[in-house]
């Protein structure tokens, strides 16, 4: 049983933050969807660990400093940014800066 | 026989039969006259296209073209492309336009390739319908009453109706197989690292791979041939280039198919009687069918979906409105800024998969969930293993089911995911298969099967898929072609 509290404080972790109502829905949701996961409690395992997707490693760059991306372009998302920065203007909700 | 298309396009290309600007002319129009009614595009840039195809046709005057060389695609609108909006069909990423291309962007466009412009899909990659998009849902071609399957759906419908000579999607639980087979046409997931995942915008990074969609498996063996290969910005790819599509032929004597009764379990009387019908054409070319046993199949589920979403909480919290996509418009400090355009810009079976990530990679939980599923992910994949010193091939549905109505997700949540029981054993384990239409339901909607297998081993598999082509029992095909 997941309660209201638990999936507040998971959507707290992931960085949501979710209305009442769609705490609601969220908390209706996680109930079926933990059920589904909790699934793999009755499957039976072996005793070795998990090995990794890719053994061996084969595709490995060459240690060396290459080029980074021109500040401009990193920037670009973000209409060029502010004097090299990614500006975040303080936007109050009561309409305050 | 299905009507791949590479072949004979490259064969009118370098005739002077048909110019590229011809061709990319004619699909810009069939795409403006369909794409209103299935949404399998998302973004179509006609200028690009049209330029592309004009280099294309230089290329060809030349003597330097290849075989994709001026032939349009469609490409999933989570795979970068330089300057182009790319926004995984999210709000969150509305406005961003990558600084770099795909791998798999590259190698198309170094062999002139022209792309058309971005495929709709589920939001982030999370979904089986592409009903989660913020572009709203597509359609099947098939019947626009139900899906073209997810989360490559747009992808799918578009090479189904017509609109691309053959498109990119991605699968990390099946998203190219099952559009594939919910639109009646041919999609090969790779094996994991076959195919570069540098610019694939991250889902679940340890099953995400792109693979094509495509008329006919000797179209998707071409385009597999151009985009597969090691790739030093991406460390988990290996692998040559050796193509496939020269060594496929229609002969399946002696190759040992394994049938695992486990996938059989709960799948529809039309899906099993197509499946069974290819596994009867098999047997009766001269393959030897062999019984192996997958109990393992049942685990595979939570096993994907801990895993997936595990995965998917991490990689999707670099989403924060900072540096590029949305941002909510009013907050009180940055930390708000972040959770708000978090949950403004996340659709909610986006936040559902976030959530389940979170919850099995937190204290109190990791050791039951997540460190539990990677040890039975070891097991699965031991169990592939073992099986496969018995079998080349296994042959499955694709789907318990054809595609589903409109809206039927949105209120079987559970019911959709456990519909993904046939394809995440294949991304579980790191293996290929390629979905091949085999027939059509009482709905007169396609059947897919589903041929898995080896690692790298993407030879036997379009092989055998290229054998039940050729024998003429793929062509489920509505697609009428462009009108040249």
């Amino acid at each position: 049983m997941i309660e209201r509290k638990e999936v507040e404080w998971l959507a707290r972790l992931a960085k949501l933050k979710l209305s009442d109502e769609e705490l609601d829905g969220l908390t209706e949701d996680m109930e079926e969807i933990v059920e589904f996961a909790g699934r793999i409690n009755s499957a039976v395992s072996g005793t070795e660990a998990y090995r990794g997707v890719v053994t061996p490693v084969e595709s490995l760059r060459e240690d060396v400093v290459g080029e980074c991306s021109p500040q401009d372009l990193v920037l670009s998302n973000v209409n060029g940014g502010e004097n090299g920065y990614f500006p975040v203007k303080r936007r109050k909700l009561d309409g305050v800066r | 026989m299905a009507s791949g298309k590479i072949m004979r396009y490259a064969a009118m290309l370098r005739s002077g039969e048909i110019t590229s600007v011809k061709l990319t002319e004619a699909y810009l129009e069939k795409i403006s006259v369909l794409n209103p009614e299935i949404n399998a595009y998302v973004s179509v840039n006609a200028e690009k296209a049209l330029a592309s195809a004009k280099e294309a046709d230089a290329m060809i005057s030349r003597g330097e073209g290849y075989v994709l060389t001026g032939i349009p695609f469609g490409i999933k609108d989570n795979i970068a492309t330089k300057g182009e909006e790319t926004t995984c069909c999210s709000r969150i990423l509305k406005g961003y336009r990558p600084t770099y291309n795909a791998t798999v962007y590259e190698r198309l466009v170094e062999r002139g390739a022209v792309v058309l412009g971005k495929n709709n899909m589920d939001e982030f990659a999370m979904g089986s319908s592409t009903e989660t998009s913020c572009y709203g849902a597509a359609y099947n071609p098939h019947d626009k009453g139900h899906v073209p399957g997810g989360s490559s759906g747009g992808g799918a419908a578009a090479v189904a109706a017509g609109l691309a000579a053959y498109t990119l999607g991605s699968d990390t639980g099946g998203s190219i197989r099952q559009p594939a087979a919910f639109c009646g046409v041919v999609g090969l997931k790779p094996t994991y690292g076959a195919v570069s995942r540098y610019g694939l915008i991250a889902y679940g990074s340890s099953l995400d791979q792109i693979g094509p969609i495509a008329s006919s498996v000797e179209d998707a063996a071409i385009v597999f041939d151009a985009i597969k290969g090691a790739d030093k910005r991406d460390q988990t790819s290996s692998g040559g280039t050796e193509p496939t599509v020269d060594k496929l032929d229609g002969n399946v004597k002696g190759l040992r198919i394994g049938i695992a009764e486990e996938y059989f379990d709960g799948i529809s009387a039309d899906t099993l009687a197509g499946v069974r019908k290819a596994i009867d054409f098999y047997a009766g070319s001269g393959a030897e069918i062999v019984k192996v046993s997958l109990p393992m199949l049942k685990d595979a589920l939570p096993v994907y979906y801990i895993i997936a979403c595990a995965e998917a909480s991490s990689n999707l919290g670099r989403y924060d409105g900072i540096r590029y996509g949305y941002r909510a418009a009013r907050y009180d400090d940055v930390n708000d800024m972040i959770m708000r355009t978090r949950s403004e810009g996340f659709g909610r079976e986006v936040k559902r998969r976030i959530m389940l990530g979170t919850y099995v990679l937190s204290s109190g939980y990791f050791d039951a969930y997540y460190k539990k599923a990677l040890r039975l992910r070891e097991s699965i994949v031991t169990a592939f293993t073992k099986i496969f010193a018995e079998c080349d091939v296994l042959i499955a549905p694709v789907a318990p089911t054809t595609a589903f109505p409109v809206n039927y997700t949105a209120d079987n949540m559970i019911e959709t995911y456990m519909s993904d029981i046939c394809t995440v054993p294949v991304n579980i384990a790191g293996l290929p298969a390629i979905s091949v239409p085999c027939g059509k339901d009482g709905k007169n909607l396609p059947v897919g099967m589903q041929i898995i297998g080896k690692k790298f081993d993407e030879l036997t598999v379009l092989r055998a898929a290229y054998a039940y082509e050729r024998a003429g029992l793929t062509d489920v095909s509505l697609d009428t072609g462009v009108t040249l």
